[in-house]
């Protein structure tokens, strides 16, 4: 398989391409914030209900991973559905250069609403995520990263699909399972009366290790599945 | 591969059927009747039996995924649907195996832990997502259009899914975890007969899972000549 060498300015015109599509559509920032939102509500009243103490480190992540995924999924699909998934193989840039360029802007997105959803956490779950605002944020600026890594590989894989929207989520899940559980653990830990004690240094390593691992086969895989 | 050549292959399915049968009887016997009793680090040690058919079926299930990966590889390379059969043949058997191992695996937990699982457990959770991605290997395969797409789409979905194999291989490694270190030097503390008893028990489920992917395949085939046929006759 061919890996090429990585010139700057065809990710980076890609980048600023979906971006300037993302400002004036306003699609994946409307409905990852949407679904965040909802998210934490849903829990917030299902936990309220029936009086048990709401369990914000999870919350959070949950809120993060769905949003993510349900929002950022329309990466290739968006481009299958508006019939330019081949123009865009066509460009100068290869698949893996495509890929890097969509999991970059994805990420941007996906930073800035991890962060908004933070503070909605904070605000709508419990407020010790707003104390801890400054330990909890390299974690859910690294887990957006891997999360928007892992959805553009997964909607760039099913592209082609039929029902894709209805795939995505089965299959895009499971991948995102180790981020969430470190995401969890580390977020608990940081708000946590016991923080003192708690190292983050091993959390914030594997989330970048496997960050690293999914945006690498993402690099390799994507334009195997993005060719005609 | 040559037809004849491939022939003389799927006819050893009967033999290993035979040897994995003859084992597993063993392992059986073995296992249950005759490994002695390990009380030194099992709270419950009875319930530690299970582990002589937990890990052949933990091992078998590694295998069936990494045969899926060679598979999905050698398609990339040859586009020769035949890798693809295999591969799917060999991601359902590993499945299989998992889900034998994700039965085992509570029962003993739950006699061991007090309870059948952990979620903040590194090491079952890795697991358990290796097989949520093999299952979603078939959904992917459900989704495509038509076969050259499946293929592909399977196989490079298989490709990056496989990555949690190694990850969930050495999370008891890794991660502290409740699931018990057997795979070190000095075995864990199971002993020359508990060993012996890993050894057939596990090479019981390599020789099913080999003798299974050879029934599948000869199957797959058997269906590939049908709609040959069927497709000369309706010509």
């Amino acid at each position: 398989m061919e890996v090429s060498p990585l010139p700057a300015s065809p990710i980076l015109a890609l980048i600023r391409k979906d971006l300037l599509v993302e400002a004036r559509t306003r699609e994946a920032v409307g409905l990852t914030l949407v679904l965040a939102v909802l998210v934490l509500i849903v829990f917030r009243a299902g936990f309220e209900v029936v009086g048990t103490a709401q369990p914000a480190a999870p919350v959070l992540w949950i809120a993060l991973v769905f949003a993510t995924i349900g929002g950022l999924a329309r990466g290739f699909h968006a481009e299958a559905d508006r019939g330019m998934l081949d123009a865009l193989v066509a460009s100068p840039a290869d698949g893996g250069q495509i890929f890097l360029a969509k999991t970059a802007s994805g990420s941007l997105v996906a930073v800035a609403l991890g962060l908004l959803t933070l503070v909605l956490a904070g605000v709508l779950i419990d407020a010790a995520l707003l104390v801890s605002f400054h330990v909890v944020v390299p974690f859910v600026i690294l887990g957006a990263v891997g999360l928007s890594a892992v959805a553009a590989l997964v909607s760039a894989i099913s592209a082609r699909a039929r029902q894709r929207a209805a795939l995505m989520p089965v299959v895009a899940l499971p991948l995102c399972l180790p981020l969430l559980l470190v995401g969890v653990q580390e977020t608990q830990a940081a708000i946590s009366i016991f923080f003192v004690a708690h190292s983050p240094a091993a959390g914030l390593a594997a989330i970048t290790a496997y960050d690293a691992l999914v945006i690498a086969l993402g690099y390799l895989v994507a334009p195997r599945a993005l060719e005609t | 591969m040559q037809p004849a050549r491939l022939e003389r292959i799927l006819r050893l399915k009967i033999p290993f059927y035979i040897a994995a049968a003859v084992l597993q009887i063993a392992g059986i016997y073995l296992g249950l009747l005759w490994a002695p009793i390990l009380s030194t680090g099992f709270s419950s040690p009875v319930a530690q039996r299970i582990f002589y058919f937990h890990l052949g079926a933990a091992l078998a299930s590694y295998v069936g995924f990494s045969v899926t990966l060679v598979g999905s590889v050698l398609y990339l390379r040859k586009r020769d649907l035949f890798f693809d059969s295999l591969s799917r043949d060999a991601a359902g058997l590993g499945l299989a195996f998992a889900l034998m191992v994700l039965t085992s695996g509570p029962l003993w937990g739950y006699a061991e832990w007090g309870t059948p699982w952990r979620f903040d457990d590194a090491r079952l959770m890795t697991y358990l997502t290796l097989g949520l991605v093999f299952v979603g290997y078939f959904a992917v395969r459900r989704s495509a259009p038509n076969p050259a797409e499946r293929a592909r789409s399977a196989a490079l979905y298989a490709i990056v899914g496989y990555v949690l194999v190694p990850l969930s291989f050495l999370s008891v490694l890794i991660f502290r975890s409740l699931h018990p270190r057997v795979v070190l030097p000095g075995g864990g503390g199971i002993g020359p007969e508990g060993g012996m008893v890993v050894g057939i028990c596990v090479t019981a489920a390599m020789l099913l899972f080999v003798a299974l992917l050879l029934s599948r395949t000869e199957l797959t085939l058997l269906e590939a000549k049908i709609e040959r046929l069927q497709q000369g006759v309706e010509a």
